[in-house]
Protein backbone atom coordinates (compact mmCIF):
# COMPACT_ATOMS: atom_id res chain seq x y z
CA UNK A 1 0.00 0.00 0.00
CA UNK A 2 1.30 3.51 -0.99
CA UNK A 3 -0.03 6.68 0.04
CA UNK A 4 0.36 10.20 -0.91
CA UNK A 5 -1.05 13.50 -0.09
CA UNK A 6 -1.03 16.33 -2.14
CA UNK A 7 -3.36 19.47 -3.16
CA UNK A 8 -6.68 19.18 -4.80
CA UNK A 9 -7.00 22.90 -5.21
CA UNK A 10 -6.21 25.59 -2.64
CA UNK A 11 -9.05 24.32 0.36
CA UNK A 12 -8.67 20.19 -0.69
CA UNK A 13 -6.74 18.01 -0.18
CA UNK A 14 -6.21 14.71 -2.14
CA UNK A 15 -5.03 11.59 -0.68
CA UNK A 16 -4.28 8.91 -3.39
CA UNK A 17 -4.02 5.26 -2.26
CA UNK A 18 -2.49 2.47 -4.29
CA UNK A 19 -2.44 -1.08 -3.55
CA UNK A 20 -4.19 -3.58 -1.35
CA UNK A 21 -6.35 -1.62 2.46
CA UNK A 22 -6.44 -5.07 4.13
CA UNK A 23 -4.38 -5.20 7.51
CA UNK A 24 -0.84 -4.70 6.33
CA UNK A 25 -2.67 -1.27 4.15
CA UNK A 26 -4.33 -0.49 6.49
CA UNK A 27 -1.17 -0.12 8.88
CA UNK A 28 0.50 1.91 6.21
CA UNK A 29 -2.31 4.48 5.83
CA UNK A 30 -3.03 4.90 9.23
CA UNK A 31 -0.90 7.87 11.17
CA UNK A 32 -0.52 9.42 7.79
CA UNK A 33 -4.39 9.48 6.99
CA UNK A 34 -5.46 10.35 10.92
CA UNK A 35 -3.04 13.47 10.54
CA UNK A 36 -4.62 14.77 7.33
CA UNK A 37 -8.10 14.49 8.62
CA UNK A 38 -6.74 16.10 11.82
CA UNK A 39 -6.72 19.51 9.99
CA UNK A 40 -10.27 18.94 9.61
CA UNK A 41 -9.90 20.35 6.09
CA UNK A 42 -12.53 18.77 3.02
CA UNK A 43 -10.93 15.43 1.63
CA UNK A 44 -10.69 13.36 -2.11
CA UNK A 45 -9.49 10.14 -0.85
CA UNK A 46 -8.03 8.77 -4.77
CA UNK A 47 -9.39 5.04 -4.36
CA UNK A 48 -8.82 4.11 -8.24
CA UNK A 49 -5.30 2.51 -7.01
CA UNK A 50 -7.02 0.22 -4.74
CA UNK A 51 -7.64 -3.23 -5.67
CA UNK A 52 -8.58 -4.84 -2.65
CA UNK A 53 -10.21 -3.64 0.58
CA UNK A 54 -11.13 -4.98 4.37
CA UNK A 55 -12.99 -3.44 7.06
CA UNK A 56 -9.89 -2.92 9.19
CA UNK A 57 -9.66 -0.32 5.99
CA UNK A 58 -12.60 0.98 5.97
CA UNK A 59 -12.43 1.31 9.73
CA UNK A 60 -9.30 3.90 9.13
CA UNK A 61 -11.62 5.76 6.17
CA UNK A 62 -14.42 5.88 8.71
CA UNK A 63 -12.51 7.48 11.62
CA UNK A 64 -11.20 10.43 9.21
CA UNK A 65 -14.29 10.80 8.07
CA UNK A 66 -15.34 11.08 11.22
CA UNK A 67 -12.34 13.67 12.10
CA UNK A 68 -12.91 15.88 8.65
CA UNK A 69 -16.84 16.33 10.01
CA UNK A 70 -16.43 17.51 13.48
CA UNK A 71 -14.40 20.44 11.57
CA UNK A 72 -17.68 20.74 9.59
CA UNK A 73 -15.57 19.30 6.40
CA UNK A 74 -16.24 16.18 4.06
CA UNK A 75 -14.25 13.06 2.70
CA UNK A 76 -15.32 11.90 -0.91
CA UNK A 77 -14.13 8.71 -2.19
CA UNK A 78 -12.81 8.99 -5.98
CA UNK A 79 -13.40 6.62 -8.51
CA UNK A 80 -13.26 3.30 -6.30
CA UNK A 81 -12.78 0.25 -8.12
CA UNK A 82 -16.30 -2.38 -8.94
CA UNK A 83 -15.43 -4.81 -6.13
CA UNK A 84 -14.41 -1.89 -3.85
CA UNK A 85 -17.43 -0.06 -4.23
CA UNK A 86 -20.04 -3.00 -3.63
CA UNK A 87 -17.63 -3.93 -0.47
CA UNK A 88 -18.31 -0.05 0.58
CA UNK A 89 -22.31 -0.26 0.11
CA UNK A 90 -22.30 -3.27 1.39
CA UNK A 91 -21.12 -2.01 4.64
CA UNK A 92 -23.94 0.23 4.56
CA UNK A 93 -21.47 3.70 4.58
CA UNK A 94 -22.62 5.96 1.71
CA UNK A 95 -23.69 8.83 4.02
CA UNK A 96 -20.21 9.08 5.77
CA UNK A 97 -18.40 7.77 2.98
CA UNK A 98 -19.24 8.87 -0.44
CA UNK A 99 -18.45 8.06 -3.60
CA UNK A 100 -17.53 10.43 -6.34
CA UNK A 101 -16.80 9.19 -9.93
CA UNK A 102 -15.02 12.55 -11.21
CA UNK A 103 -13.03 15.37 -9.93
CA UNK A 104 -16.07 17.80 -10.73
CA UNK A 105 -18.45 15.54 -8.91
CA UNK A 106 -16.13 15.50 -6.00
CA UNK A 107 -16.02 19.58 -6.18
CA UNK A 108 -19.76 19.45 -6.50
CA UNK A 109 -19.83 17.28 -3.46
CA UNK A 110 -18.02 19.62 -1.13
CA UNK A 111 -20.49 22.25 -1.62
CA UNK A 112 -21.99 22.97 1.15
CA UNK A 113 -19.66 21.69 3.25
CA UNK A 114 -16.91 23.33 5.25
CA UNK A 115 -13.84 24.06 3.99
CA UNK A 116 -11.70 24.63 7.20
CA UNK B 1 6.04 -30.90 9.44
CA UNK B 2 3.13 -29.39 10.35
CA UNK B 3 0.05 -31.77 11.56
CA UNK B 4 -2.82 -30.74 9.07
CA UNK B 5 -6.19 -31.15 10.47
CA UNK B 6 -8.67 -32.84 8.35
CA UNK B 7 -10.67 -31.38 6.30
CA UNK B 8 -14.28 -30.57 7.36
CA UNK B 9 -16.08 -28.29 4.72
CA UNK B 10 -19.21 -29.42 5.13
CA UNK B 11 -20.55 -30.01 1.75
CA UNK B 12 -23.80 -28.81 0.35
CA UNK B 13 -26.90 -30.93 -0.90
CA UNK B 14 -25.83 -31.32 -4.39
CA UNK B 15 -23.03 -29.72 -4.27
CA UNK B 16 -19.48 -31.97 -5.55
CA UNK B 17 -16.17 -31.34 -4.76
CA UNK B 18 -14.24 -30.86 -8.10
CA UNK B 19 -10.54 -29.93 -6.38
CA UNK B 20 -9.10 -28.73 -3.50
CA UNK B 21 -6.03 -27.01 -2.12
CA UNK B 22 -4.57 -26.32 1.41
CA UNK B 23 -1.95 -24.46 2.89
CA UNK B 24 -0.63 -23.61 6.06
CA UNK B 25 0.47 -20.17 7.41
CA UNK B 26 2.09 -18.55 10.80
CA UNK B 27 -0.56 -16.74 12.51
CA UNK B 28 1.43 -13.41 11.81
CA UNK B 29 -0.02 -10.15 10.09
CA UNK B 30 3.12 -10.35 7.82
CA UNK B 31 1.75 -13.21 5.88
CA UNK B 32 -1.55 -11.17 5.06
CA UNK B 33 -0.12 -10.86 1.47
CA UNK B 34 1.15 -14.21 0.90
CA UNK B 35 -2.42 -15.73 1.64
CA UNK B 36 -3.98 -13.02 -0.45
CA UNK B 37 -2.04 -13.89 -3.07
CA UNK B 38 -2.26 -17.57 -3.11
CA UNK B 39 -5.80 -17.20 -3.12
CA UNK B 40 -5.92 -15.32 -5.99
CA UNK B 41 -3.49 -17.77 -7.74
CA UNK B 42 -5.92 -20.67 -6.98
CA UNK B 43 -8.73 -19.47 -7.88
CA UNK B 44 -7.49 -18.03 -11.05
CA UNK B 45 -5.73 -21.34 -11.93
CA UNK B 46 -9.24 -22.94 -11.49
CA UNK B 47 -10.85 -20.72 -14.18
CA UNK B 48 -12.92 -18.93 -10.79
CA UNK B 49 -14.59 -15.70 -11.91
CA UNK B 50 -13.32 -11.75 -10.76
CA UNK B 51 -15.96 -12.07 -8.14
CA UNK B 52 -15.82 -15.32 -6.36
CA UNK B 53 -12.21 -14.86 -5.78
CA UNK B 54 -12.48 -11.75 -3.96
CA UNK B 55 -15.31 -12.50 -2.09
CA UNK B 56 -12.82 -15.74 -0.87
CA UNK B 57 -9.77 -13.38 -0.36
CA UNK B 58 -12.29 -10.89 1.53
CA UNK B 59 -13.25 -13.86 4.06
CA UNK B 60 -9.95 -15.14 4.31
CA UNK B 61 -8.64 -11.72 4.89
CA UNK B 62 -11.45 -10.41 7.38
CA UNK B 63 -11.40 -13.79 9.59
CA UNK B 64 -7.12 -13.64 9.27
CA UNK B 65 -7.71 -9.91 10.96
CA UNK B 66 -9.86 -11.26 13.53
CA UNK B 67 -7.12 -13.85 14.56
CA UNK B 68 -4.58 -11.17 14.65
CA UNK B 69 -6.40 -8.57 16.18
CA UNK B 70 -8.55 -10.19 18.67
CA UNK B 71 -7.02 -14.41 18.62
CA UNK B 72 -4.27 -13.65 21.21
CA UNK B 73 -2.08 -14.92 18.10
CA UNK B 74 1.29 -15.56 18.87
CA UNK B 75 3.99 -15.35 15.70
CA UNK B 76 5.85 -18.88 15.90
CA UNK B 77 3.33 -20.89 18.21
CA UNK B 78 0.03 -19.98 16.18
CA UNK B 79 -0.41 -21.24 12.48
CA UNK B 80 -3.77 -20.87 10.12
CA UNK B 81 -4.42 -23.36 7.49
CA UNK B 82 -6.67 -22.58 4.50
CA UNK B 83 -8.22 -25.24 2.47
CA UNK B 84 -9.97 -24.22 -1.02
CA UNK B 85 -12.45 -26.47 -2.30
CA UNK B 86 -13.71 -25.72 -5.97
CA UNK B 87 -17.26 -27.25 -5.66
CA UNK B 88 -19.79 -27.38 -8.74
CA UNK B 89 -21.74 -24.81 -6.60
CA UNK B 90 -18.83 -21.90 -6.12
CA UNK B 91 -15.97 -21.90 -3.78
CA UNK B 92 -15.44 -23.42 -0.28
CA UNK B 93 -13.12 -21.98 1.88
CA UNK B 94 -12.05 -23.39 5.76
CA UNK B 95 -10.31 -21.27 7.74
CA UNK B 96 -8.55 -23.17 10.55
CA UNK B 97 -6.61 -21.39 13.16
CA UNK B 98 -4.85 -22.10 16.61
CA UNK B 99 -5.58 -19.48 18.55
CA UNK B 100 -8.79 -18.52 21.20
CA UNK B 101 -11.88 -19.21 20.08
CA UNK B 102 -14.17 -17.21 17.93
CA UNK B 103 -17.68 -18.22 16.59
CA UNK B 104 -18.64 -16.09 14.00
CA UNK B 105 -21.82 -17.86 13.74
CA UNK B 106 -22.88 -16.89 17.27
CA UNK B 107 -22.44 -13.24 16.99
CA UNK B 108 -25.64 -11.24 16.35
CA UNK B 109 -24.86 -8.18 14.28
CA UNK B 110 -27.13 -5.14 13.03
CA UNK B 111 -28.29 -5.39 9.71
CA UNK B 112 -25.88 -2.27 9.04
CA UNK B 113 -23.53 -1.12 11.57
CA UNK B 114 -24.32 2.41 12.58
CA UNK B 115 -21.69 4.26 11.30
CA UNK B 116 -21.93 6.67 14.19
CA UNK B 117 -20.32 4.10 16.25
CA UNK B 118 -17.08 4.30 17.92
CA UNK B 119 -14.07 3.28 15.54
CA UNK B 120 -13.98 -0.34 16.82
CA UNK B 121 -16.41 -1.00 14.55
CA UNK B 122 -16.73 -4.46 15.54
CA UNK B 123 -19.37 -6.36 13.81
CA UNK B 124 -18.37 -4.67 10.19
CA UNK B 125 -15.91 -7.59 8.97
CA UNK B 126 -18.57 -10.17 10.24
CA UNK B 127 -21.68 -8.29 8.17
CA UNK B 128 -18.96 -8.66 5.20
CA UNK B 129 -18.13 -12.30 6.01
CA UNK B 130 -22.55 -13.10 5.57
CA UNK B 131 -22.92 -10.62 2.53
CA UNK B 132 -20.21 -12.73 0.54
CA UNK B 133 -20.93 -16.04 1.73
CA UNK B 134 -24.35 -18.33 1.55
CA UNK B 135 -22.91 -21.30 3.81
CA UNK B 136 -20.94 -20.32 7.51
CA UNK B 137 -19.86 -22.97 10.20
CA UNK B 138 -18.23 -23.10 12.86
CA UNK B 139 -16.84 -25.67 15.45
CA UNK B 140 -14.26 -26.51 17.58
CA UNK B 141 -12.03 -29.70 18.06
CA UNK B 142 -10.11 -29.13 20.96
CA UNK B 143 -7.35 -27.71 19.54
CA UNK B 144 -8.34 -25.71 16.29
CA UNK B 145 -10.93 -23.04 15.69
CA UNK B 146 -12.61 -24.95 12.58
CA UNK B 147 -14.28 -21.76 10.06
CA UNK B 148 -16.38 -22.95 7.09
CA UNK B 149 -17.75 -20.96 4.35
CA UNK B 150 -19.06 -21.09 0.64
CA UNK B 151 -19.24 -18.51 -1.80
CA UNK B 152 -21.41 -18.66 -4.50
CA UNK B 153 -19.84 -18.51 -8.32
Amino acid sequence: MQISISDFDSMIKRVTLVGKLDIMGAEVIGLPLAAVAGARGNIVVDMAGVDFIASIGIRHLVMAAKAVARGAGKLVLLSPTPMVTEVLLVSGLEQLLPIVRSEDEARAAFAGAGSA
Amino acid sequence: MREVPESSVPASTGSKTITAETRTFEADRVEAANIDEWIGTVGRQWGENERAIFAARLCVAELFANVIEHGEAQAGRDHITVTLTRCTDGIGVEFLDTCARFDPTARVIAEQPDPRASAAISGRGLMLIRAYTKELAYHNDGKYNHITLKIAR
